[in-house]
C-alpha cells in the first residue's frame, strides 16, 4: 500500500516545488530573452500506478525530457511538452541566440532537453536546497512519442507500492508566445518523510 | 589576454553557445568533450589555460572530473558552467578549487566575469 505524506509534510514539499516553479520560469525567461509569467500551475500527488492507468490509451503526440538522479535521493523528472509547444520554445531559444543555434544537427533536440535539463535543475534546486541534500541530475534523455509510451519509458519500472509522483500542471505566457509544460517527479515517499524529518521540515 | 579553453559538456547547443562567446571574446577553444573521460584525456593532451565544465555528464559527474583534473594539475583553473547551483553542490565545488560557477543560462557579460577570474 502507497504511504502518504501527512498534510505538513505535504505542505513543505508543495512549497519546495512552487518555488522551483517560480525559479524555472526565471530561467526559461532568460533563455528566450523574454518575461514569462505563470499563467497557472497545479501540484498533485499520485501513485505511480494511477499515472500509468490514466495514460494508458493516450496516444497524444509528446516530447519528453526524462532525468533521473542516483544519489542520496533517488528521483526520477519528466518534463513533458506537447509538439507544438516544444518546436515554439525551441524557436523562442533559437532566436534568441541570434541565430547561432540554427548550426547545430538537430536544434530542437538540442534545445528542448536542455530547456528540460535547466527547467527540472529549477525545481530539483529548491528541493535539495530545502532539504539540505545536494542531487547531481543525469544527462537528459530525450523521448518522443505518444503520451503513454513516453510516460512507460520514463516512469514505468517504478515501484507502485512505494514510489509517489507529484505531478506538475505549468501553464506560460510570454508577449512572444504561450506554452505549457508538464512535469513529474517519481519520489519514494518513505525516504522524503525521513529527510524531511532530518531537516526538521516536519 | 587570450586564453586556450576546453569546453566539457554533454549539451550541443551549450557547447555552441560557448565557442561563439569564447571566440567573441578573443579566447581560443582548443577541444569540446562530451564525457567525463574524453574531458580528463583532452585536458592532459591539450593542456588548456582553462576548463569551462558542467556538473551533469553522461558517465561521471563533474565534481569528480573537477577532483581528476585538479589531481593531474593542481594549479588547473577550472570554472563549473551548470543548470545545477544547489548549495552543497556550489560548497563543494569551492572545496575541489573551482575558481567559478556560472549558472546556465548566463549571458556573455557573466562569462566574461568569470574568465576574469581565470585571466
Amino acid at each position: 500500500m502507497l504511504l502518504s505524506f501527512s498534510d505538513q509534510e505535504r505542505t513543505v514539499l508543495h512549497g519546495f516545488v512552487e518555488a522551483g516553479i517560480a525559479l524555472s520560469s526565471e530561467k526559461l525567461g532568460q533563455l528566450t530573452k523574454a518575461r514569462w509569467d505563470i499563467v497557472s500551475s497545479s501540484v498533485e500527488e499520485l501513485p505511480v500506478a494511477k499515472i500509468l492507468a490514466t495514460f494508458r490509451e493516450d496516444d497524444y503526440r509528446a516530447c519528453g525530457v526524462h532525468l533521473s538522479s542516483r544519489s542520496l535521493l533517488p528521483v526520477e523528472v519528466l518534463l513533458l511538452f506537447t509538439e507544438a509547444g516544444a518546436r515554439d520554445v525551441t524557436g523562442a531559444v533559437v532566436e534568441a541566440s541570434g541565430g547561432v543555434l540554427k548550426k547545430l544537427a538537430d536544434p530542437q533536440a538540442a534545445v528542448i532537453s536542455e530547456v528540460g535539463n535547466i527547467l527540472g535543475q529549477g525545481v530539483l534546486k529548491a528541493l535539495a536546497d530545502g532539504l539540505n541534500i545536494s542531487l547531481i541530475l543525469s544527462s537528459p534523455r530525450l523521448l518522443k512519442g505518444p503520451r503513454s509510451e513516453v510516460l512507460c519509458q520514463s516512469i514505468g519500472s517504478f515501484d507502485a507500492d512505494k514510489d509517489a509522483v507529484i505531478l506538475l500542471r505549468i501553464d506560460m505566457s510570454s508577449e512572444k508566445l504561450a506554452s505549457g509544460c508538464g512535469m513529474a517527479l517519481v519520489l519514494d515517499v518513505a525516504l522524503i518523510r525521513r529527510l524531511l524529518q532530518n531537516a526538521q521540515l516536519a | 589576454m587570450s586564453l586556450r579553453v576546453l569546453v566539457v559538456d554533454d549539451s550541443s547547443m551549450y557547447r555552441e553557445l560557448l565557442k561563439v562567446m569564447l571566440e567573441g571574446l578573443g579566447h581560443t577553444l582548443v577541444g569540446e568533450a562530451e564525457t567525463g573521460a574524453d574531458a580528463v584525456a583532452q585536458f592532459a593532451s591539450a593542456k588548456p589555460d582553462l576548463v569551462t565544465l558542467d556538473i551533469s555528464l553522461p558517465d561521471m559527474d563533474g565534481l569528480a572530473v573537477l577532483r581528476e583534473i585538479r589531481r593531474s594539475n593542481p594549479r588547473a583553473k577550472v570554472i563549473l558552467v551548470t543548470g545545477n547551483d544547489q548549495g552543497k553542490i556550489v560548497a563543494q565545488a569551492r572545496t575541489l578549487g573551482a575558481l567559478a560557477l556560472l549558472v546556465k543560462p548566463f549571458h556573455v557579460e557573466q562569462l566574461e566575469d568569470a574568465l576574469k577570474k581565470a585571466a
